[in-house]
């Protein structure tokens, strides 16, 4: 799941990012308005997190502008104000979620699982694939209820997978939304990670779950043949 | 005053119906002595008249009295008649009369005085048995000038006259308290009338809270009191409204400064308890809040100096302060930010201003910030340039001018006005790595307020900025 982070204060941008990033989440950080449609424009962001206070262009007019553009993409505001004038004109503009500084970081990120749970064909808190269980918010992985360790971009990359089991995943698609702008497009990273993936989930087990779809790309998938 | 305490409504009723009272009294009483005195006159005119024609028939072409009174009975009638007359002389003697006179009629000295002089006299009687008034002339008969001793008396009753009198007195003292009671009742309603919109404005104001300060009372058409009165009252709402629009945002621009650095405080502390980490990654976490805390004690200072200035609680220590030394410890503590921006700080070498007096550690800090602010917004390379020079008012004793001119981007023509509230930026977004909290000008202006100075700024935008603090000579 790939977030973006928009806000101008470094000190707190700094401490939202990192906090993200260890819940394997890919973050990209936009430090003013203008960046942040850049950025927005550029990526297929899972989630957009925007402060309202920013320089060179306002959160709401940001917030503004993609919407009209066609980009639904779900919207958690940021804000330090008392009055609720913001967050109402906020949510009222397109924003799906707000939040009031200084805010829990147990909040920000249960709100942001709820919000990545809203995606398109989604369900509950967990996520299931046949007999594989995903847990987003104790980053527990477990199948047939054997469990299973992962790293943080291991985990990333099958809860995204899990997210949109059933259908087949381009590498620039995982890349796109698991990895952040560091990402170097000409490594073959996305399927170094889908090895060590299947060596964890699949290798000890009596059917793989990943898929390889020659010439297309990966899928998660519950059937066995 | 007692006439303080009665409602402003019943005030101008009272005072309206009294005048008018008094007017239309001295009216009626004026119209009755007008009416009453050309009513007199007609009858004594006729009596005259009367009293001629007998003075004619009887002297012109001398009559017997037998002849007379044929005269005066062919003239005024049968007994049943009204008016009458008769002859008489001095001795009283009743030489002819009228058939109606029935008792001797008295003759008054004034009368007979009168006569004597040979000038005639009206006068009024009552009837002693009948009650009933009349008038009576007098004249006396002459003879080549000469007063000869007769009388001719003619007289009729004036029960018409009265009547008339009394008939108009009667419309008149019905007529007028009428009309003032009518008056009074209208000009009750007039006056209730040309109050209401002073009522409607009572109860528009009356329902007028914190919230609804955008709102104005509709003005009356009419260019009148009523008019300037709502406003004036819009005028104070207006003002009103500014200062609340003020505070919501000086409060909201508070609670937003201090809630960022409170919001990354508890970030950064809750990140580092979420799970086990290295000693190294604790100590850059506190580290963080350390530097966090600093910069959160240093905007707490600066506003609670900015409201114990604004609220004039600040012990000032006014002493002569030396310019040389005052203008170097400046430059020495801003010095740093000016380096680390590459921006040239220039400061007068050799003040003409040798000494001044002022609370220097205040004075200072409103000159400081000054300078951060025009590094702030200084390229690397420009100049910043602080003058200082003597203020030559006339009539006054020279105080000092301090000047802060720098070569940056400049001030938005709009923001000028608004350039020396807190928390105004012009550009609406927050950037605390870029230096302060947004209090630095205010600050800046509280302080050269306490020097009992103004600080103006004057920019266009994209050729710089000059800042210009004049102190008036402390007393």
């Amino acid at each position: 799941m790939r977030i973006l982070v928009v806000e101008d204060d470094a000190p707190l941008a700094s401490v939202v990012v990192r906090t993200l990033r260890e819940e394997s989440y890919a973050v990209d950080l936009a430090q003013d308005g203008q960046e942040a449609e850049w950025y927005a424009f550029e990526n297929p962001y899972d989630l957009i997190i925007l402060d309202l206070m920013l320089p060179r262009k306002d959160g709401l007019s940001v917030l503004k502008t993609l919407r009209s553009s066609g980009i639904h993409t779900p919207v958690l505001i940021l804000t330090a104000k008392d009055a609720p004038g913001d967050v109402v004109t906020g949510l009222d503009t397109g924003a799906d979620d707000y939040l009031k500084k200084p805010f829990s970081l147990d909040e920000l990120t249960a709100r942001v699982r709820a919000l990545l749970r809203r995606l398109p064909h989604e369900t509950g808190a967990i996520l299931e694939c046949g007999p594989l269980k995903i847990d987003p918010a104790r980053k527990e992985v477990t199948r047939g209820g054997a469990r299973i360790d992962l790293t943080a971009k291991e985990f990333a990359l099958l809860e995204y997978m899990a997210r949109h089991a059933g259908t087949v995943l381009t590498r620039t698609q995982l890349s796109e939304h698991v990895w952040d702008m560091n990402f170097e497009p000409t490594s073959n990273v996305v399927d170094v990670y889908v090895g060590y993936l299947r060596n964890k989930i699949d290798k000890a087990f009596e059917y793989p779950l990943i898929k390889t779809m020659r010439g297309h790309g990966y899928m998660l998938d519950a059937s066995k043949t | 005053m007692i006439l303080d305490r009665i409602p402003v409504r019943l005030r101008l009723t009272l005072g309206h119906a009294l005048w008018l009272a008094f007017f239309f009294a001295a009216t009626g009483f004026a119209i009755h002595r007008i009416v009453e005195h050309n009513l007199y006159q007609q009858v004594d005119a006729a009596l005259l008249a009367s009293a001629k024609s007998i003075n004619d028939a009887r002297y012109a072409k001398p009559l017997s009295p037998p002849l007379i009174q044929e005269f005066l009975a062919r003239h005024f009638g049968e007994r049943h008649t009204r008016p009458y007359a008769q002859l008489v002389d001095l001795s009283g003697k009743v030489s002819a009369r009228t058939p109606n006179i029935r008792v001797n009629l008295p003759v008054t000295a004034r009368a007979w005085k009168r006569a004597e002089r040979g000038v005639e006299t009206f006068e009024s009687f009552v009837g002693k048995r009948t009650g009933n008034p009349f008038r009576q002339v007098t004249l006396p008969v002459l003879q080549d000038g000469k007063f000869t001793g007769e009388l001719i008396q003619v007289g009729a009753p004036l029960d018409s006259t009265v009547h008339a009198l009394s008939t108009i007195s009667l419309v008149l003292w019905t007529a007028l308290p009428t009309g003032v009671l009518l008056s009074a009742l209208l000009g009750y309603f007039l006056a209730k009338r040309a109050l209401q919109p002073v009522k409607d404005m009572q109860i528009a104001a009356a329902g007028l809270g914190a919230k609804d300060l955008g709102q104005r009372l509709d003005l009356p058409v009419a260019n009148d009191e009523l008019r300037a009165l709502a406003e004036t009252f819009n005028g104070m709402l207006g003002r009103l409204e500014d200062a609340f629009k003020r505070l919501r945002r000086f409060s909201g621009d508070v609670s937003h400064e201090l809630r960022t650095p409170v919001a990354v405080l508890r970030g950064e502390a809750e990140l580092a308890l979420r799970r086990e980490r290295s000693p190294e990654e604790y100590r850059d976490a506190l580290r963080n809040i350390l530097v966090e805390t600093h910069q959160m004690s240093g905007i707490i200072e600066d506003l609670l100096l900015l409201a114990r200035a604004e609220s004039k609680s600040v012990a000032m220590q006014w002493a002569e302060v030396d310019s040389t030394q005052f203008i170097e410890s400046i430059r020495e503590s801003v010095q740093p930010v000016f380096d680390k921006r590459g921006v040239n700080l220039v400061v007068p070498a050799d003040p003409t201003v040798k000494s001044f007096t002022a609370s220097a550690n205040y004075l200072s800090l409103a000159i400081k910030n000054l300078l951060l602010n025009a590094a702030k917004h200084s390229a690397n390379g420009s100049s910043v340039v602080l003058d200082m020079e003597a203020a030559n008012k006339p009539g006054a004793k020279p105080g000092v001018i301090f000047r802060v001119r720098d070569e940056g981007e400049g001030i938005p023509a709009e923001s000028l006005p608004y350039i020396f509230d807190p928390f105004y930026r012009a550009d609406t977004a927050r950037n605390r790595a870029n230096g302060g909290a947004g209090v630095g000008l205010s600050l800046t202006k509280a302080m050269v307020n306490l020097h009992a100075g103004t600080v103006e700024v004057a920019s266009v935008f994209g050729e710089g900025a000059t800042f210009t603090i004049n102190l008036p000579a402390h007393s």
